[in-house]
């Protein structure tokens, strides 16, 4: 019992979201460059484990009340089929970079050199998955009954109140982003640069075929935006968020007395009152001169001192407007982590805080 | 472009045979999935509960089957059977007569269908040829001649086929008449036989109509019952109800009866019938056709709550009572705890909640007993003084407790300052609650063991308990208006005084039980406090002084002036001063004030409106009393004494509790369960929270200004479940105005009455609308206790009723009672409103009458007459001297008739003498005019005049009345006789009983009887039917 407890207690503070992004980060790049993991033994270890830490929590009482309600049995799901679909790439890729090393062809490439009529080699399978599916789904929708609620009444919102899970990694934004960024500009920049991805990387490699070594950079910066700073976001904002946009442990019990001191200030509070011990200037501009000035630094400066250093090869190979588009889109989601370790660490609230034009960044 | 065949030989990626297998595998368990998706939808809860219902009904069915069967073949049948043999006996005498009819009526049938044939052509014919010689005369006047003969001709042929059809009619109704004559006997036999299995037949198509046979089953399996199946959701619309879903109401449908079938049927009321079959106990009042709250009007769901639209038993939000139901539900029903119904079905023990909702106009819930006495408690409690309850916030309540205006003169600083401690180790019926002390200060921890802070708190929460007390006390005393006592040097008998206090009636509103415990709803006793432990409280001089007169000492009280003598109010005192308290209240430890805690308390107050430095500053100027007296009148805000006491300093204060008005509609999550372990219900909350009101604090670090503030009451189960029942009815009413409870101009009155009636305790004394009379049970002959008030509207005047409340004069009316109605100082609107309420009671004149009353000498003198000979005054006195005389035993008098015309109403005494029996059941009047064998009144003094003794007396009638046979049909008639009687008796009061009182008329139409009056109803409804007429 003892080590139980002593397990859901590390369990419980890895969860904290400071942690449990940092630990997904490390754990994600270390483990791409980390082949055990992705032949067929490493896959079957880690669904076993997988599957074996569930089973295991859900003897939990708190984890098993959160974990079975019906809205949230998919996102269980959506973690094993996110998982097997990662760990099934990566092992095709690792396949597929030995062969190119062996000098031969890909598995792709292999397989394309046959051709087959689409009936029945497509079809038919394409009818078998409708079938599968439309049995699983039923016997879902038999077993899991719809989680209504009452009609909704705007003068008793629910606590938590949540989004639909898909948007729940933007609902974790919020927490560190004004609403105007978090909820306008960076779903929106999500859109356009997932619109961009062609036009900005034009390398032919990896058309059609697995392959991690030829693509490393391009590989990591996507699955640092879509696996840390989106699915664990969202699974974040479903197990983990509880009443009042409190953080609970996995096994920890939703307690709606918890509270949580939000001792958030601005980088302008922190620079004139903290370090220069003197008032706050009154003109909005040269207040916030300071937030302003690394926002331009980090925006406009670092690209071009990027594409003189660490980024040269890629400067060289994408042209100008690309590898600012590029960059810039790059910073922006890594803007996202940025401010969370900057919250975790500092406690800060804003870069810029302008309430005169309801700014803030 | 023609398809070629592929060059090479056709190679699959897949292994298409595997994909066959895998195919025909995944389909097959498609079909058993989707066969699973029908039976899962086909097999719902109710319809298993329709089919066992049906059933019970058609076992209920076959047991009135076999009744009928029993009356269908029995004596009666056999009966008939002889009967009819005769009829066809008798028939068979008139076989010829019979046959030559039926050939008759036979040869005349195609007979009569020609002549009407021929008569309607002819007549078309003759239409037409109308026509054609209007036409003529319009457009060729010359042809008309010959047109008109061809008319008169038709005419002509017309009247004869008239006459013809006519004939033949006549013929075949004699012969049909001849027929039925002869056949009528066995007719008649045969419908008598024909009702005689009538109820059989039925049964018999009704059991058919309920067995599950192929046509049920075909109507009811999948996909056929889309076309019409028995089985099916029972559903009702309620119009004149509503769900409130946020932005817009919508009107319920109830579908409750699609498993509660038997809810409006009658019959199925076996305890041993599952409870979801069974009729609903009171279709009087609820479901019922008849009753007021019609199931087609009302449903279920308005009243017991729950989701109206629900087809199973667990999401229509059923609620358990207990745990121990909750686990019974659990796990035979599959209930589990639904936290998305905001408005589950209330719980059986709390379900007298729903009826609040549309009847908080009124006083009184007599149909709902459990949610009456919750409101009585609530309002006996002074809930309300703290908590605003919008329905009781209309009716003006008076403050429950005494005021404090004056307390230094009344008590002693040490009794208030223990009283203030544990108001219930003074007298345990209390209905002043304990403040102090409580677990949130005294016992942070609850039942487990404290820990070392927990200790250091209970310790802390005991000091600034102290300094609460004294600073209250404090404050009290300090502001308490001077008032004088002055002393009373004689003493009063004590023996005299104990007699005194039950004689007078002082335990119409107070007990002297040291033992009692409260009981507000059970007994009226409890209005005023317990007496006992009363001369620890208050002096002798005190009392004597208050009793005198206790408007004279405050105003507001609600205590009555008895119209005690000084003799009389100065033995009472001597009496009640000499019952003490209990020693163990009398030797509490009187609290010590700790400086420190005081001047923390003191600062919070101060820094409400000043900085820290400012605040410290004011608090160092106040020596230690003024530092109480500051503390104590912050602590009196801050705790809400001035809800229940008038206390100087807080006139205009606003009650400090949470609003109650909609609280039975709050939303759970805004209760806050803090760290107790309770199911997330409100009747859970709410009973804990009445229960122990400051068990949300525990094991919370608050300081003391965070404490929960609620006083613990001490209730006992059955006063929570009332009280618990009270606030979950307190909720928004979402029926439509024509569906909630609106009261009609009378019911208004009667309304209004019943609150003066609830606020004076008149039920302490007064058995009223057939409730109270408490006092009678201490009262050891119950012909001299206070009256019972029945049919007071329709007895006495309103103006003689409005002078006599204002003002009873000891001895009035029944000058040998010992009891007095008190003078209660009733204000003129009152006065208005308890005359117009006893009239209402009894659909009464009100307020004038008109009173040209006229009599006739000749009437007046026979009733005076009737009056010497049936001895009415041997127990009616007619004035002071016939009261007074020597030798009358005051005691067995009926009232002085002196009275009669200024108090009564005229058309009232003659009713009242024809029938006292029905005016009052048990009444030492006798009644005269008994009942026939019909039912109706009859006067024995015409046959008593028969008798020869009488000789003198019937001569003497037949002089005043006219004739000897007018007088006898005078005297035999029960009404003339009684308005005779009742002219005389209303002369004895008008002129001694000299001569008749006015011209002679007619009186008003008599009242309706006291039976009809005192029907118990719900909502102030009488029944107006007048029997006994």
């Amino acid at each position: 019992m003892l080590i139980v407890n002593a397990a859901r207690s590390v369990v419980n503070f890895l969860s904290a979201p400071q942690y449990l992004v940092t630990v997904a980060l490390l754990l994600l790049v270390v483990a791409i460059n980390f082949p055990p993991i992705w032949s067929k033994r490493g896959g079957i270890v880690l669904g076993i484990s997988g599957v074996l830490f569930f089973a295991l929590s859900y003897l939990d009482p708190n984890f098993n009340k959160v974990a079975t309600l019906p809205d949230n049995v998919p996102i269980v799901g959506m973690i094993f089929l996110v998982g097997f679909f990662f760990w099934w790439a990566m092992h095709n890729a690792y396949e597929n970079d030995r062969r190119i090393a062996e000098g031969r062809p890909t598995i792709e490439g292999e397989d394309a050199a046959q051709k087959v009529f689409s009936w029945p080699d497509l079809v038919y399978v394409e009818l078998i998955c409708l079938v599968v599916v439309m049995a699983v789904m039923i016997v879902w929708s038999i077993f899991l009954k719809a989680p209504l609620e009452e009609p909704a009444n705007p003068t008793d919102s629910p606590n938590p109140s949540k989004a639909p899970w898909y948007f729940l990694g933007l609902q974790e934004i919020l927490v560190y982003y004004d609403p105007w960024m978090a909820g306008v500009v960076l779903p929106s920049l999500i859109i356009v640069g997932l619109m961009a991805i062609p036009y900005i990387d034009t390398n032919p490699k990896g058309n059609g075929y697995f392959t991690f070594k030829e693509r490393r950079y391009e590989i990591t910066i996507f699955l640092v935006g879509f696996l840390v700073l989106w699915c664990i976001l969202i699974v974040l904002g479903t197990f983990l968020r509880g009443p009042n946009w409190n953080f609970f442990g996995p096994y920890e019990f939703w307690d709606i007395n918890k509270l949580v001191p939000l001792n958030n200030i601005n980088l302008s509070e922190i620079i004139w009152i903290k370090m220069f011990k003197t008032g706050m200037p009154r003109f909005w501009l040269f207040r916030e001169i300071f937030g302003l000035g690394l926002v331009v630094l980090y925006m406009g400066l670092l690209p071009p001192i990027l594409a003189e250093t660490v980024l040269r090869r890629f400067y060289e190979k994408m042209g100008t407007v690309r590898y600012l588009i590029g960059v810039n889109l790059a910073l922006i989601m890594l803007a996202l982590p940025i401010k969370m370790y900057l919250r975790w660490i500092f406690n800060l609230k804003y870069i810029v805080n302008i309430p005169e034009a309801s700014f803030n960044i | 472009m023609p398809r070629r065949a592929p060059a090479e030989p056709i190679d699959h990626h897949y292994n298409i045979p595997k994909l066959n297998r895998v195919f025909a595998a995944t389909g097959i368990v498609l079909t058993v999935v989707f066969i699973g998706m029908v039976v899962e939808d086909y097999s719902r809860g109710w319809k298993r509960i329709q089919r066992a219902f049906a059933r019970i009904d058609a076992r209920k069915a076959r047991e009135a089957a076999l009744a009928a069967r029993k009356t269908a073949l029995g004596e009666e049948r056999s009966r008939l059977r002889a009967q009819m043999i005769e009829a066809n006996r008798q028939l068979a005498a008139h076989r010829r007569e019979l046959a030559r009819l039926d050939r008759k009526l036979k040869d005349l049938s195609p007979q009569i269908y020609l002549a009407d044939q021929q008569f309607k052509f002819t007549k078309a014919s003759l239409d037409a040829q109308r026509y054609r010689y209007e036409n003529a005369l319009a457009t060729a006047p010359r042809s008309a001649s010959k047109q008109k003969r061809g008319l008169d001709e038709l005419e002509r042929e017309l009247e004869g086929r008239r006459l013809h059809l006519a004939k033949l009619q006549k013929a075949e109704t004699e012969a049909k008449a001849a027929q039925e004559r002869l056949l009528a006997r066995r007719e008649e036999v045969q419908t008598s036989f024909e009702k005689l299995t009538a109820d059989y037949k039925n049964s018999l198509k009704r059991l058919a109509s309920l067995r599950e046979d192929t046509i049920f089953k075909l109507r009811n399996s999948p996909i056929l019952d889309m076309v019409n199946p028995s089985l099916r959701v029972q559903q009702v619309q309620l119009p004149d109800h509503f769900i409130n879903v946020n932005f817009m109401k919508i009107p319920r449908i109830d579908r409750c009866e699609t498993c509660h079938i038997g809810a409006d049927r009658k019959g199925f009321d076996d305890p041993k019938l599952n409870v979801v079959f069974r009729s609903h106990p009171r279709q009087d009042l609820m479901v019922g056709t008849e009753s007021p709250h019609p199931y087609n009007l009302f449903g279920c769901s308005p009243c017991h709550g729950g989701r109206d639209r629900s087809t199973s038993f667990w999401s229509a939000g059923h609620s358990p009572e207990n745990p121990h139901e909750e686990a019974r539900w659990t796990r035979a029903l599959g209930w589990k705890f639904d936290r998305f119904n905001d408005t589950p079905i209330l719980p059986m023990k709390y379900t007298e909640a729903g009826c609040y909702r549309c009847h908080s106009e009124e006083t009184n819930f007599r149909e709902a007993p459990t949610l009456d006495a919750g409101m009585k408690t609530v309002e006996d409690l002074g809930c309300w003084g703290c908590h605003r309850i919008e329905g009781l916030d209309r009716q003006n309540l008076p403050k429950v407790g005494p005021s404090l205006e004056k307390v230094a003169s009344k008590v002693t600083r040490e009794w208030a300052t223990r009283w203030v401690m544990r108001p219930d180790a003074f007298r345990p019926s209390t209905r002043m609650p304990q403040f102090f002390y409580l677990e949130n200060f005294v016992n942070v921890s609850g039942p487990r063991a404290p820990t070392v802070a927990q200790k250091h708190m209970n310790e802390q929460g005991r000091l600034e308990n102290d300094v609460m007390v004294n600073a209250i006390v404090t404050y009290l005393f300090d502001k308490s208006h001077p008032a004088e006592i002055p002393p009373v040097a004689e003493r009063g008998d004590l023996a005299r005084g104990q007699k005194l206090l039950s004689d007078r009636g002082c335990f119409g509103c107070h007990v002297a039980d040291p033992n009692a415990q409260r009981d507000l709803t059970g007994s009226y006793r409890q209005f005023g406090p317990n007496l006992a432990g009363i001369g620890s409280k208050a002096s002798r001089d005190w009392i004597y002084r208050w009793i005198l007169d206790p408007k004279a000492w405050n105003p507001d009280t609600k205590m009555p002036n008895l119209r005690l003598t000084g003799e009389d109010a100065l033995d009472i005192a001597e009496y009640l001063s000499t019952l003490k308290a209990p020693p163990a209240f009398e030797q509490t430890a009187l609290p010590a004030t700790d400086a420190a805690t005081l001047d923390r308390i003191g600062l919070y107050f101060e820094m409400a409106d000043k900085t820290m430095i400012d605040a410290k500053a004011a608090l160092q100027k106040m020596d230690l009393h003024s530092k109480q007296v500051y503390a104590g009148e912050k602590l009196i805000a801050h705790y809400g004494c001035f809800g229940c006491h008038k206390i100087p300093g807080f006139e205009d204060a606003k009650p400090i509790g949470t609003e109650l008005t909609e609280e039975g509609s709050k939303a759970v999550h805004l209760l806050d369960f803090g760290f107790i372990h309770l199911p997330h219900t409100r009747q859970d909350w709410f009973d804990m929270k009445v229960h122990s009101p400051r068990i949300f604090d525990r094991d919370r670090a608050r300081g003391w200004e965070e404490k929960a503030r609620m006083p613990d009451f001490h209730l006992s189960q059955s006063e929570r479940d009332k009280v618990v029942t009270v606030v979950l009815g307190l909720q928004e009413s979402n029926a439509a105005p024509t569906a909630r409870k609106r009261l009609s101009p009378r019911e208004e009155a009667i309304e209004r009455g019943r609150r003066i009636v609830k606020n004076h305790n008149c039920l302490g004394c007064h058995i009223i609308e057939g409730y109270g009379g408490s006092f009678r049970s201490v009262v050891a002959d119950t012909s001299l206790a206070p009256p019972i008030i029945q049919g007071e509207g329709a007895k006495v005047q309103s103006d003689w009723l409005f002078s006599f409340l204002k003002a009873p004069k000891t001895g009035q009316i029944r000058p040998w009672l010992e009891v007095h109605m008190p003078t209660f100082g009733f204000t003129a609107a009152e006065l208005n409103d308890l005359t117009r309420y006893f009239a209402s009671l009894d659909r009464s004149q009100y307020p004038f009458l008109a009173r040209d009353y006229v009599s006739d000498p000749g009437r007046w003198a026979a009733g005076r007459k009737v009056f010497e000979l049936l001895r009415c005054k041997q127990c009616h006195p007619r004035n002071e001297t016939e009261m007074n005389a020597p030798g009358v035993d005051r005691a067995s008098l009926a009232p002085n008739l002196q009275m009669a015309a200024t108090r009564l109403r005229h058309d009232w005494i003659s009713d009242w003498i024809k029938r006292p029996d029905e005016w009052m059941p048990g009444t030492r009047m006798p009644t005269n005019f008994p009942k026939g064998d019909d039912g109706k009144r009859t006067s024995p003094i015409a046959a008593l005049l028969d008798a020869p003794t009488f000789a003198a007396d019937r001569a003497e009638f037949a002089r005043l009345l006219g004739g000897d046979d007018k007088a006898k049909s005078f005297l035999s008639d029960p009404d003339q006789v009684t308005k005779a009687l009742r002219d005389y008796v209303w002369s004895v009061g008008v002129n001694g009983g000299t001569a008749p009182a006015g011209p002679s008329g007619e009186a008003p139409a008599p009242a309706p009887t006291p039976a009809a009056r005192t029907a118990r109803t719900s909502g102030g409804r009488t029944s107006s039917t007048p029997a006994g007429r």
